[in-house]
């Protein structure tokens, strides 16, 4: 599972792979393999596999599925902190993405295909179980999304469909 | 057993369970509830299913599961050798995650909120299954009984999970033969309490023919990997009839649907009963409760010597049925079957996980209300039929 955090310690020396004065992050990949890339982000480092794999099982996350991932961690983390700001205590968070390319096969070079290999649109369902009106999870659901990072980078670029699902 | 009027009406067994009862089983899980507070909450919860029952007029009433999570997880409570395990935690230890992932997604449901009884040592009945669920009922109500369990065959699948259990059972085979033990040592103490219906759920026996050239795909929750289709339900035939050989004295059912878990009809299984109806042949139960209400379930089959627990509202949508299309669905049952043999009931529960019901409560109250209708229209057209029947000795044997 990934989590993704960046920290603003406020100590004059920014840590590795982050800018304080300009609040960048950097990371830094290297080619480990000939079907994976080593990626080092601060204190951490994972490995990539494929850009966008069509196999059952692969050694590694596929960058696509990285991107999905992200995705899913941003938001997650991010209701939990509205929770917390409300003192809601929730049992249960979970999240289900799925991203669609626009055309595969464009992406495999298959000449004289149409349309583009970048993602097309992303679905998912964020499910939730706490001990909270319906009301009060949706508002803590708006805020967790006006202020996701990934959120607001990819809503402009691709179709995003989410919904939030209270489980009882 | 209590006599039943013609075209009993009855339920599969669940009921959508009241928001406190969901906090109640919530809390629960987590230890944060005292066994004696959790059963004041679902004792009412109990009570208010049956007023719903039999204010509708329902002949043959359970207690809707109303304690239960699911309709097989309980047991985890209940056996010794047994961990419930929710899916999310089964992803950790399971090797097939891709195919646990397609599982989710044909489910439409969190991974955190299914939970699987999962075998983790040898097991054994610490407490009763549902005798304590029946033995409340019964002091509420002069209604007949019915008490639905998990059949064996869905049990072994569901509870053998490789990675976990082949410590102690090294095959499903083998984890078999303790559940057949421990679903006899129950059916038989409810026979001997006086309950009128015991029905084993089997709903995995149709993904096993409706799911073919899919090498794992769900019905439940996690599901031991299957052999060849005809192999599996032998070895199912053979699990329910030693399961049920000698219990005499009480009607016995097998339920048998194609998924109640979501209201895309889309992500549910389709197919006739026809490839399984060589097998049901041969089970040795009295009643097979079977649904018919959707176009999903092909077209009526015999059941040769079985009466019919016929499906005729579908729980997963918000029309309530007509009365005279059920009617209508019963006469089509007529051409095959006699009418002591017809009980009418919903394709499925309607609360068969309970953070996921399938109804409201008031939509799932007109459907059981027009069920009722439906058998009043037909016990006046039948009238010159026995009003009262299948009483103990009347039923054939169990084998």
């Amino acid at each position: 599972m990934l989590f993704f955090q960046v920290r603003f310690c406020g100590l004059p020396s920014s840590p590795r792979g982050m800018c304080m004065t300009d609040y960048t992050w950097t990371v830094r990949v290297e080619r480990v393999g000939e079907q994976e890339a080593k990626v080092f982000s601060r204190n951490h480092v994972f490995v990539v596999g494929e850009q966008a794999s069509f196999r059952e099982t692969d050694p590694h996350p596929s960058a696509v599925e990285y991107l999905l991932g992200a995705l899913g961690g941003d938001l997650l983390r991010g209701f939990q902190i509205q929770a917390a700001r409300q003192r809601v205590a929730v049992d249960a968070l979970e999240v289900m993405l799925s991203g669609r390319l626009n055309n595969p096969l464009s992406h495999l070079g298959v000449v004289g295909e149409a349309g583009h290999p970048g993602l097309e649109s992303i679905q998912g369902t964020f499910y939730v179980s706490a001990d909270a009106d319906r009301s009060a999870l949706e508002e803590m659901w708006r805020a967790a999304l006006e202020r996701s990072p990934l959120f607001n980078t990819l809503r402009r670029s691709v179709e995003l469909s989410l919904e939030l699902r209270v489980m009882l | 057993m209590k006599p039943l009027p013609l075209f009993p009406v009855s339920t599969v067994g669940s009921w959508p369970r009241p928001q406190e009862l969901l906090r109640a089983l919530r809390r629960k899980q987590q230890g944060q509830v005292t066994a004696e507070e959790f059963s004041r909450i679902a004792d009412a919860a109990v009570l208010e299913a049956l007023r719903c029952q039999e204010s509708a007029g329902i002949d043959l009433v359970t207690d809707g599961e109303q304690r239960r999570d699911n309709f097989y997880s309980f047991v985890a409570e209940k056996l010794d050798g047994v961990r419930l395990m929710s899916l999310a935690e089964m992803l950790d230890v399971v090797e097939d995650k891709a195919g646990f992932e397609r599982i989710l997604q044909t489910l439409d449901v969190p991974a955190f909120s299914i939970q699987n009884p999962t075998c983790v040592g040898r097991i054994s009945l610490r407490e009763p299954l549902a005798l304590d669920e029946y033995c409340f009922l019964r002091q509420h109500t002069n209604r007949p009984i019915k008490v639905p369990l998990p059949g064996p065959y869905l049990l072994t699948r569901a509870m053998w999970v490789k990675e976990v259990s082949r410590a102690v059972y090294p095959s499903k085979e083998d984890l078999a033969e303790d559940v057949v033990a421990v679903l006899r040592q129950e059916a038989f103490a409810l026979r001997d309490a006086g309950v009128d219906f015991i029905q084993f759920d089997e709903p995995v026996l149709t993904e096993l023919v409706f799911t073919q050239g899919q090498t794992r795909t769900f019905m439940c929750a996690a599901l031991a990997a299957r052999k060849d289709p005809a192999e599996e339900l032998e070895f199912a035939v053979a699990l329910i009839n030693r399961v049920v050989a000698g219990l005499d004295g009480v009607r016995t059912g097998l339920h048998i649907c194609r998924g109640n878990w979501s209201q895309r009809e889309e992500t549910l299984l389709s197919g006739s009963y026809h490839p399984l109806l060589p097998y049901l042949a041969r089970i040795n139960v009295q009643q097979l409760v079977l649904e018919y209400a959707t176009p999903r379930a092909g077209e009526l089959l015999p059941v040769t010597g079985k009466e019919l627990g016929l499906g005729v509202v579908n729980p997963r949508t918000a029309d309530v049925e007509a009365v005279e299309g059920i009617v209508e669905r019963v006469r089509e049952a007529l051409r095959l079957l006699p009418p002591e043999n017809i009980f009418l009931n919903p394709d499925c529960g309607f609360g068969t996980f309970s953070r996921r019901p399938m109804n409201s409560l008031e939509i799932a109250t007109k459907k059981l209300e027009a069920m009722v209708e439906a058998a009043t229209v037909l016990r006046r057209e039948f009238q010159d039929t026995s009003t009262v029947r299948r009483v103990a000795g009347a039923l054939p044997g169990n084998g």
